[in-house]
Order: C-alpha cells, then sequence, then structure tokens
C-alpha cells in the first residue's frame, strides 16, 4: 500500500510543481538558443526568468509541501485520504517521501540554473568558461585526496538529507497541531505561529550543540578524524558537529511520532 | 447472523457541546438501515465515528467486530455530505485511484456505470457541475462489493429526479448480505427501502427499530419521525 500512496503522491503533487520545472526547462531552451542566434536581449531576459524560476522552484516546492499536506488530509479531500485502508504512518510516510524528493530536486534544479547561469554570464562577457568551473571546483582544493573529498561530500549529503527532512517533519508537525481542535480557532494563522515556533527552537537547538557539543568530525590536510575533544566553534578546520547532527534526528523522529499521534487521536475531519 | 456494527456508550463532545451522550446499539449485517435525525442531530459525527474519521471519542464502536481502523476501511464503503475527490483528477483518475487501494472495487463496473451515468472519462473534476461529481462519487461507493455502505446525506440538496436517480443506483448495487447505513432527514422519499431505522436527537437514541415493528403499530416512519421530533419544532 505504502508503493500505491508514493505512486498516487507523486501523481497529485506533480501538477502543482510539474510547470515550474516545465517553466525552467523552456526558459533555459530559450536562453540557449537566444545565446546561439546571437540575440543579447532576449537572452538577457531570459536569464532574468531562469534566475527566478530556479528561485521559484524552492519557494514553490516549500508552500506546495504546506498547503499539500493540509488540504489532502485536513480539508475535503481528507475524506477520501483517511478513509484509505491504510495506516497513518503509511499516509505520512508516503508524503514526507514524495515532499522529499521533490525539495531535493527542486534544490538541485535552483543549484544546477545558478552554477548553468554564473558559466553562461562567464561565456556572454567572453572569459574562459572552463577556468570558472575550475574556481568552483577549487572549493575542494584544500582537502588532501580524492577518498577524502569523497567522504566529505557524503557527510554533506547526510547533513541536507537530514535538514529537508527535519524541515518536512517541522512542517507536518505544525500543519497537523494547527488542526487540533483547540488551534483551529487560529485559522491559518496558527500554521505559520506553530511553524516558527518550532523552527526557531530547534534551530536554536541545533546550533548550540553543534557549536558547543566536543563531538565532531574534523577534515584536515592528512584525512578525516573524529574528534571528542574540539567543538565546532573551537575549531579552525573544516568541521561538522556531530552533536547537532544527532540532535536533528531525535528531533525528526519526534516530530514525526507527534504528528502520527496527532493524527491517530486528536484531528478530526472538518 | 452477527453484528455488523456494535456501539457502546459512545460519547462525543466539541469542546462544552456534547454531541452523542452515552449511546448504545447494535445491527446485525444484510439490511438497509435508515440512520434519522433532524440537522445537527449528531448523525455526521457518528457517521464520521463509524469511518475512522474522528477518534477522539468515548465508548466502544465496532465495526465487524472490529474498532474503526485499517481493517475496518477495507469493507466500509462510505460516501460523505462532501464533495471531496481532488480538482486535477479526471473521472478515469478517480476511478483508477479507487482501483488501487480497494481490492473489492469493480472497475469495469465502475467504467460502464461511468458511460451510463454520461460522466466523461477525460473530464476533470474541476470543470464537472456538482452533480456531475456527486454522481461520480456515488459510483466509486456503489462500485466497491463492500460488507457496509455508509451513506451520509445522499439525498440532501438534490432534486426528486436525482433523488430517484440515486436511490435506483444505491438498490441495484447493494450486494447480496452487505448492509446499508443511510443517514437523512428526508424520510418520505426512502422510508420504503428500510428494514430497521434509528433515530438520534439530542445525543441520545430516540428510537430504534425495525420496521415493521413500526408499520405494524399502524404508523409509516414519517410519521414517526414526526412524533419523535416534532416537539423540537413546537414553540409555546
Amino acid at each position: 500500500m505504502l508503493g500505491k500512496l508514493i505512486k498516487n503522491e507523486f501523481k497529485c503533487t506533480l501538477h502543482t510543481v510539474g510547470y515550474i520545472y516545465l517553466a525552467s526547462i523552456i526558459t533555459a531552451g530559450i536562453m540557449l538558443l537566444a545565446y546561439l542566434v546571437k540575440i543579447t536581449w532576449i537572452s538577457g531576459v531570459a536569464t532574468m526568468i531562469l534566475l527566478a524560476t530556479g528561485a521559484a522552484a524552492v519557494l514553490v516546492t516549500f508552500f506546495m509541501t504546506i498547503v499539500h499536506f493540509n488540504k489532502s488530509l485536513y480539508g475535503n479531500q481528507g475524506y477520501l485520504s483517511f478513509t484509505l485502508p491504510v495506516t497513518s504512518n503509511q499516509l505520512l510516510a508516503a508524503k514526507t517521501i514524495v515532499s522529499f524528493c521533490w525539495m531535493l530536486v527542486s534544490y538541485a534544479v535552483a543549484i544546477a540554473i545558478f552554477i548553468g547561469v554564473y558559466l553562461y554570464a562567464t561565456a556572454m562577457v567572453g572569459d574562459d568558461v572552463k577556468a570558472a568551473a575550475k574556481l568552483m571546483l577549487d572549493l575542494f582544493a584544500g582537502l588532501p585526496n580524492k577518498s577524502t573529498i569523497i567522504k566529505v561530500v557524503i557527510i554533506a549529503g547526510v547533513i541536507i538529507f537530514l535538514k529537508i527532512v527535519k524541515l518536512i517533519a517541522e512542517l507536518y508537525f505544525s500543519v497537523t497541531l494547527s488542526n487540533t481542535r483547540v488551534m483551529q480557532k487560529l485559522g491559518g494563522f496558527a500554521i505559520v505561529v506553530v511553524f516558527f515556533v518550532t523552527f526557531i527552537l530547534l534551530v536554536v537547538a541545533s546550533t548550540w550543540l553543534t557549536n558547543n557539543i566536543p563531538f565532531s568530525i574534523v577534515v584536515t590536510s592528512s584525512g578525516i578524524f573524529y574528534s571528542t575533544t574540539q567543538s565546532m566553534s573551537e575549531s579552525t578546520l573544516m568541521t561538522f558537529g556531530i552533536a547537532g547532527i544527532l540532535f536533528d534526528v531525535i528531533a525528526s523522529i519526534a516530530l514525526f511520532t507527534g504528528t502520527s499521534l496527532l493524527m491517530d487521536s486528536k484531528v478530526n475531519i472538518k | 447472523m452477527s453484528d455488523i456494527i456494535t456501539v457502546k456508550n459512545l460519547s462525543k463532545s466539541y469542546g462544552s457541546h456534547q454531541v452523542l451522550k452515552n449511546v448504545s446499539f447494535s445491527f446485525e449485517e444484510n439490511q438497509i438501515i435508515g440512520l434519522l435525525g433532524p440537522n445537527g442531530s449528531g448523525k455526521t459525527s457518528l457517521i464520521k465515528i463509524l469511518t475512522g474519521l474522528i477518534h477522539d471519542y468515548h465508548g466502544e464502536v465496532l465495526i465487524d467486530g472490529m474498532a474503526p481502523g485499517k481493517k475496518t476501511k477495507e469493507i466500509v464503503a462510505y460516501l460523505p455530505e462532501k464533495t471531496y475527490l481532488p480538482d486535477w483528477m479526471r473521472c478515469i483518475d478517480a476511478i483508477d485511484y479507487i482501483a488501487d487501494f480497494y481490492a473489492d472495487f469493480d472497475k469495469e463496473k465502475a467504467l460502464k456505470m461511468a458511460e451510463t451515468f454520461n460522466l466523461p472519462l477525460k473530464q476533470k473534476i474541476k470543470t464537472m457541475s456538482k452533480g456531475m461529481q456527486e454522481k461520480l462519487q456515488l459510483l466509486i461507493v456503489m462500485c466497491r462489493n463492500a460488507k457496509l455502505y455508509v451513506l451520509d446525506e445522499p439525498l440532501g440538496g438534490v432534486d426528486p429526479a436525482a433523488r430517484d436517480f440515486i436511490l435506483n443506483t444505491i438498490m441495484k448495487n447493494i450486494p447480496e448480505g452487505s448492509t446499508v447505513l443511510l443517514s437523512t432527514h428526508l424520510i418520505y422519499d426512502v422510508e420504503d427501502i428500510f428494514n430497521s431505522v434509528l433515530m438520534i436527537g439530542q445525543g441520545k437514541v430516540l428510537v430504534k427499530a425495525r420496521t415493521e415493528q413500526i408499520t405494524e403499530s399502524g404508523r409509516t416512519i414519517e410519521q414517526l419521525f414526526k412524533e419523535v421530533f416534532g416537539n423540537a419544532w413546537q414553540v409555546d
């Protein structure tokens, strides 16, 4: 059933976010075409639109995650979702997986657009594109070898994964808590309040733990090491605070559990 | 025969307003039950509890011996008062969606019925009239071979011709041995189809009887309804 839920969730959300990616592809196409036929003003306008589309992809996906979750579970569509022969956990898991994929795609599209526009602008002003690309890769210049670069990329990937999951957990928890009887009185405003309170509290806690607990991964010119003596704020090297990462994992689990419990006991479909 | 619905000491409140007060009743399977009561009597709250949409209640509710949950949702086909299908869907998407989740959904029958109902398969729900959307929802429910059909005010707000259409569709498509719980406050048109009635008002069960028990007393269901609820409309 989870597979069917995910499939239908993709179909459903594609109708909202699909347009923004379609717009990105069309705009990028126009931009490249204008570059090839050397029509500068079209190329300039298309570049601006493409940059805006990149930012819009992230924003639209973020708001779609909130609106779709709210509408499909606690609006009229809730009559369909909550009478399906599935558990609340399955509903939550399907929505989380699909939202995660869309958020990841939106970040990837936005980053790709910004890099693409940077390289494109370099080419437009007549600079060496290869040199510009090399400049970006110099970010990894301080790392000793390929194996270390791969490890750093994996650690950064895990952190991004956790940050997205935590963001989705915060959004779902806020929407669900706002749909309990007590909070319903505040209307749509409740979602904003609950989200910002949850978000700020967790960011403060996570940042404090990351910076101050001496439990971290330190990247040096000789490789990657665990450190239980140095916190992130004390380090002058590239450091990943493990305490903050663990906190994000625990916070995400707690928020998903809270959301599931609320769905099963406190939220009534209007 | 076993009980398809069992409700023991059920209470439900919205804040300080209690809509169901220690309600108890049970119904055997294989019958059409009329859930009757004026607007605001607690019919929809009771239905939402039976279908697993409301969780914060007190008391015991069993559907075919099971508490409302994943298992009961497999055997209950529910038609809510509201239109609930996502508006991006086309008629065929809605049929495919339901076919995906319910093993008892007869897709072939649904496609034939859509043609009979003049519902174009490729038409988007957002471009359908309210009547067409209601037809589609009725189709989706009645193409399931469910053990229990819960129909919340399917006749509310429709013209007499549509009422006949809805009733015919329901009657023609109930599988052998299934039970229908149909809530309504429009009794005249439907009283002939009921085997049992449950009248609720002011959060309590006021009447629970087999139809023959009522008719044996020389009254129609509508007359009994007026006797039971008539006082609510009297002005001193």
